[in-house]
């Protein structure tokens, strides 16, 4: 990993064609559910707000597969065994403490908080305990020069505007 | 360009005395592109010719 590179978490989202629809669009254009969400949820429930009475988190349930379809609350559940499992299978190629790797995973799918976290090199080797690899200096300059360049090639950093590349030199452009 | 681009991949393929396999999506505001699910077929193909 380069000092730019960053990993992210693997928790997945759902999409399927029972999903909660958007108000005001198409039928086909459906929320992704994000499996840890749905668990976040529950997990305020009890932990935040402190619900251990049956009934009462009966009802939570019911709110919940009113706000999402049941099959698609199954897929998530799925979905969450599946990741995890994947992770495990991947992860065995470079750790090998079982502990280790169902702390990993841990962070990989709910403890690092959201989708968005970004976990930096140094976190990637240190705090997670990954083989990542540092590059030297002439390593680096070769790397950085091809994210330049691809870079360079498809505009990255610079919003497209297909309605105003149409409209300029009588709407010819190229590509690469 | 593409063209600079394979020396630099020689290049890299040398210092790490292994072989490279480039896959390339976009963060570009209106360009966002995400893995696509006919990946597979493209890296076994790539990997056959390493």
């Amino acid at each position: 990993m380069t000092k730019q590179a960053t990993l992210g978490p693997i928790d997945p989202s759902i999409n399927t064609r029972l999903n909660p629809q958007i108000p005001g669009a198409s039928p086909q254009n459906t929320h992704p559910v994000s499996v840890e969400a749905v668990k976040g949820y529950i997990a305020f429930a009890k932990e935040e707000l402190a619900i251990k009475d049956d009934s009462a988190l009966a009802s939570i349930m019911v709110k919940l597969s009113e706000a999402v379809h049941l099959l698609a609350l199954g897929e998530v559940y799925r979905s969450r065994a599946q990741i995890k499992m994947l992770a495990e299978k991947f992860l065995i190629n470079q750790v090998t403490d079982p502990t280790k790797i169902q702390q990993i995973i841990a962070f990989l799918c709910s403890d690092s908080g959201s989708h968005d976290y970004t976990i930096t090199r140094r976190e990637a080797k240190n705090g997670l305990g990954l083989n990542v690899e540092k590059p030297d200096m002439d390593m680096y300059k070769i790397i950085k020069s091809i994210y330049d360049s691809i870079s360079d090639e498809l505009g990255l950093g610079m919003p497209f505007d297909l309605r105003g590349l149409s409209q300029a030199n009588s709407g010819e452009y190229s590509v690469g | 360009m593409y063209k600079e681009r394979i020396e630099l991949y020689k290049h890299l393929e040398n210092k790490l005395k292994s072989k490279l396999l480039v896959y390339v999506t976009s963060d570009r505001q209106g360009f966002e592109t995400q893995i696509g699910g006919d990946v597979i077929d493209l890296f076994i193909n790539q990997l056959d010719k390493i």
